[in-house]
């Protein structure tokens, strides 16, 4: 019995091996009766967004995956690429990006890419947050006589601003060194609407840019690369501009270090709506639009919304999520005293293209940094300096 | 009989079985997977533990990009020496990352190329500060007062030494310098020294750095420097071995001041001195050169992104690199408990252009410290052969590196000491030197003690040099002496307090490493192996501590 049993075993040992040899040296063999049921492949999101959101939307992702979402049962996988607002916009117009869904800082660089293709962006956008712009300014010897570094800004520049380090992101790159221009702009014209197309190019604020320049260390190419600057290379600047959410999202480390900073806001500021946009391009399949609504719907809930309030410093655009200034658990009631001010004065309208595109002509002669050859905000029909 | 290939045959089935169930079981056959994006990274070296470390969790997690598995490779280079092989062509890598920015800068200028690399972020941070020991800082103010360059001068220049701050037990300030040639610390050094010296915290300009008044300053400033090396190890190590009484203070990286405090920390701790003219800091860019294919910068991308981690980083800190990534609070070793303040930084100097920065390290070899050095060359019998080869291939090596203005003397020694070339400036005596050299012969005993005495001797006779000098002795031997009328002792008592430093090269198995141990222990200097490894790197490195 003993060896039946040890040849019946050799045998199915045997052809088990001979069996595997050939799987792996030719690939799968035999036949099945019945279809072996196999996993439909996910749904691609291609999500584009602008480096400010990073944080909160890495960590809303992950919670968004462990819902498992599914559209007609097949899984929505999300790849998420960030870069500076602009430089989005670039990378479709020039370099064929083809992302699902793009959501820059601000509808400006919608309007720029509705100028280039506006049969992409047939679904209406929606707001995820909104940031208004703001100054952070570190407490320094040179910052002490300072009450409010917008008030430097004027059309005769105070002596207190050869004492400090001025950091602005490039107006070229980054949607917040954009707004920032756009404010200083309003400033100098003492406008609290909107910007006209003369304003934007009057020479006088070139001038007055001129003068600026040469008080600026740097415009980095990233908002959220200056404010980081700001927190973690100490003493390189004094006073910046960035977002309400970046300049939040810093006081945690800069308490820890004992870096004394405050939230300052202009007269007139302006405020980033964050639009997330579906395209309707060819790349986006119906499946693949209906996954982008589950997470747009994902990021707009309540909950969604009530974290990014919380942890990352957003104004909500669910209007049932409120901020809370004494809840301290947020960092906008944790640092309520850092200078925050929810109720805005008076907000500037978003400039139109021709305006947007005058004004970075006018900063690019003061500063003579280069146009913006690339990626240009204008009428199709006049688009002489533009490349595409 | 049976069993034993019954079993086997199982076993292999079994394991076979196995494997398959693993998944991919064809890339485990497949040797070199074409598939892989390898991309490589060339570090500094105060990042080796960090990164090593990183890159293995990196290459553990499959990370993908387009459907290729990333595979990260990591080359430990300084950053001078770095920037110098990139430039030649010889080091071809995807990432580099050298301790400060300022290296990209001079590549740039070097080569000709502004389009050199792609992009540039930082890695992790940490600022340039003066190491000083902590009675010391005290005793000047520190944390009190804000310390600067032009304290340090004031305290150089004045006679009474660290007396006037109530200590002459401390004697005369001191300090070293490493070479800007190759030390990331040392060309922001030099740089933030050019700061002070015309008053700016930006806008350094060419004709600044070549003014009267800056090469005053520096050459002024220089007098206190009691010799220089080729790299910071040396200066923390001897540091730590000798304390205070060493040197008062040295330029370093927090990282290396945190390092020193916190590992093996000696009885009397540094503390960091944040110039009060203000500093730089080293931002360990992350650097994508644009040599890089698609799908490598995209694969660097996602080395960024990792390295970038909360896990990641705080990894770093806990080695004593600040974070980068701005949502990482800070906490120990960052801390007053390991010498370092967290908001210590209070000024930044602007990173000058290009030119500038080549501008100062070119002005290095006209306002670094003259030397007067006296060559003591072994050629006792025991020193017969390769070893006496050896030293002859080194001293010529060393003649070429160092500065024409320095005065050179020698001596050889048998059973006695004798003054074979007179001590001269190298550009009057360098043929009489390289004759001498080769005509060394070796025989007879070996009085090493009496060369010594006579070394001094030689220096002692010089007549005064315009501008103060560092004097030295490079002692070349096998360290047997069997001959000598004096003693250790007697060195020992001779040399202290003298100023003049004994640099022993030891050559042979048999050198006699306790004695010349010894006399770089009496001397706080270090034994430096002559005759293994690169001999032209070994003399290169000893011609950067004059």
């Amino acid at each position: 019995m003993l060896i039946i049993s040890r040849t019946i075993a050799g045998i199915y040992v045997l052809a088990t091996l001979i069996l595997v040899i050939v799987t792996v040296i030719f690939g799968p063999i035999g036949w099945s009766p019945l279809p072996l049921p196999t996993a439909a492949p996910p749904i691609r999101v291609e999500l584009a967004v602008s480096s400010e959101k990073e944080a909160w939307l890495r960590s809303a992702l992950e919670r968004f995956a462990r819902t498992n979402p599914t559209i007609s049962g097949r899984a929505v996988e999300v790849r998420m690429r960030v870069t500076g607002s602009i430089d989005l916009i670039t990378a479709i117009e020039r370099d064929g990006y083809q992302p699902t869904v793009v959501s820059p800082a601000s509808e400006l660089q919608l309007a720029e890419l509705r100028q280039w293709r506006d049969d992409l962006l047939r679904e209406p956008a929606q707001a995820l947050a909104f940031t208004p712009l703001v100054a952070l300014m570190r407490e320094a010897p040179a910052t002490k006589e300072i009450a409010n570094p917008w008030q430097l800004w004027q059309r005769q520049f105070p002596d207190q601003i050869n004492n400090v380090k001025i950091g602005i992101s490039s107006p070229i790159k980054s949607n917040g060194g954009l707004q920032s221009l756009i404010v200083l702009a309003a400033q100098y014209h003492d406008e609290q609407t909107s910007l006209t197309v003369d304003q934007a190019s009057d020479p006088g604020l070139e001038e007055w840019l001129r003068q600026l320049n040469s008080r600026i260390v740097g415009w980095p190419e990233s908002t959220g690369t200056l404010t980081a600057e700001f927190v973690t290379q100490t003493g390189l600047y004094d006073i910046i501009t960035t977002y309400e959410n970046l300049a939040l999202q810093t006081f945690p480390r800069g308490e820890a270090q004992g870096l004394g900073a405050r939230i300052y806001y202009p007269t007139t500021t302006i405020v980033s709506d964050h639009p997330y946009a579906i395209l309707t391009a060819p790349w986006v399949g119906n499946a693949e639009r209906a996954a982008a609504r589950l997470l747009r719907d994902f990021l707009l809930s309540a909950a969604e919304q009530t974290i990014a309030m919380r942890e990352y410093g957003f104004r909500p655009a669910h209007p049932q999520v409120t901020i809370d200034l004494n809840d301290s658990t947020s960092l906008f009631g944790r640092y309520r005293d850092y200078g925050l001010q929810l109720d805005l004065a008076s907000q500037l309208a978003i400039p139109s293209p021709d305006v947007v595109n005058k004004l970075v002509d006018t900063w690019s002669r003061a500063t003579k940094k280069p146009e913006r050859s690339h990626s240009c905000l204008c009428d199709r029909s006049n688009c002489s300096r533009c490349s595409y | 009989m049976l069993m034993r290939p019954f079993k086997l045959l199982t076993l292999l089935v079994l394991t076979v079985t196995l494997l398959s169930g693993c998944g991919d079981i064809e890339s485990l056959f497949s040797e070199g997977d074409t598939n892989t994006i390898t991309i490589s990274i060339a570090y500094s070296p105060e990042k080796d533990k960090w990164l090593t470390e990183q890159i293995a969790r990196f290459n553990d997690q499959r990370i993908t990009v387009n459907d290729r598995r990333v595979r990260v490779e990591g080359i430990n280079k300084s950053s001078g020496a770095a920037r110098t092989e990139i430039k030649n062509g010889t080091l071809q890598v995807t990432i580099w990352t050298p301790s400060a920015s300022t290296w990209l800068e001079v590549l740039k200028q070097e080569t000709g190329n502004q389009n050199v690399a792609v992009s540039n972020k930082p890695l992790v941070l940490t600022p340039v500060v003066i190491a000083m020991w902590k009675p010391m800082a005290e005793a000047m103010g520190w944390p009190n007062k804000p310390i600067g360059w032009k304290d340090i001068l004031d305290l150089t220049n004045d006679p009474q030494g660290w007396g006037r701050f109530g200590h002459p037990e401390w004697g005369r300030f001191s300090w070293g310098h490493t070479d800007p040639e190759i030390s990331t610390t040392a060309l922001s050094t030099l740089i933030a020294e050019f700061y002070a010296a015309t008053g700016k915290r930006d806008g350094l300009t060419v004709a600044d750095v070549q003014s009267e008044e800056a090469t005053r300053f520096i050459r002024a400033l220089g007098r206190s420097i009691k010799h220089y090396g080729y790299n910071t190890l040396i200066f923390s190590e001897n540091m730590k071995k000798f304390g205070m009484s060493y040197i008062s203070a040295f330029p370093m990286e927090e990282i290396t001041l945190i390092d020193f405090n916190k590992f093996n920390p000696p009885p009397t701790p540094l503390v960091a001195i944040y110039p009060a003219e203000g500093t730089f800091w080293h931002d360990n860019p992350f650097i994508i050169m644009a040599s890089a294919t698609a799908d490598e910068r995209a694969a660097a991308e996602r080395f960024y992104e990792f390295l970038l981690t909360e896990e990641s980083q705080r990894a770093a800190m806990s080695l004593g690199f600040r974070p980068a990534n701005p949502n990482v609070p800070l906490t120990d070793p960052i801390s007053p408990t390991f010498g370092v303040d967290p908001q210590g930084v209070q000024t930044v100097l602007a990173v000058p252009s290009a030119e500038v920065i080549v501008a100062v390290k070119n002005s290095w070899s006209l306002n670094r410290k003259r030397a007067d050095i006296v060559l003591v060359v072994d050629t006792s019998g025991s020193m017969e052969g390769d070893k006496l080869t050896m030293v002859k291939a080194g001293i010529e090596t060393f003649l070429l590196r160092i500065l024409p203005e320095d005065r050179v003397g020698l001596i050889t020694f048998d059973s006695t000491a004798r003054l074979v070339v007179p001590m001269a400036p190298l550009t009057d005596n360098r043929i009489a030197l390289q004759t001498a050299v080769q005509e060394m012969r070796a025989s007879g005993r070996t009085a090493l003690f009496d060369a010594l005495i006579l070394g001094k001797q030689t220096l002692d006779k010089l007549p005064p040099a315009a501008d103060d000098r560092i004097q030295a002795i490079v002692l070349l031997s096998d360290g047997a002496d069997n001959s000598s009328r004096a003693s250790l002792d007697e060195i020992r008592r001779l040399f202290d307090e003298s100023g003049i430093s004994i640099f022993p090269v030891a050559y042979g198995n048999d050198a006699d490493r306790n004695v010349l141990e010894a006399i770089a222990e009496l001397s706080r200097t270090i034994v430096v192996v002559g005759d293994t490894g690169d001999i032209a790197q070994i003399f290169e490195n000893l011609s950067r501590y004059f």
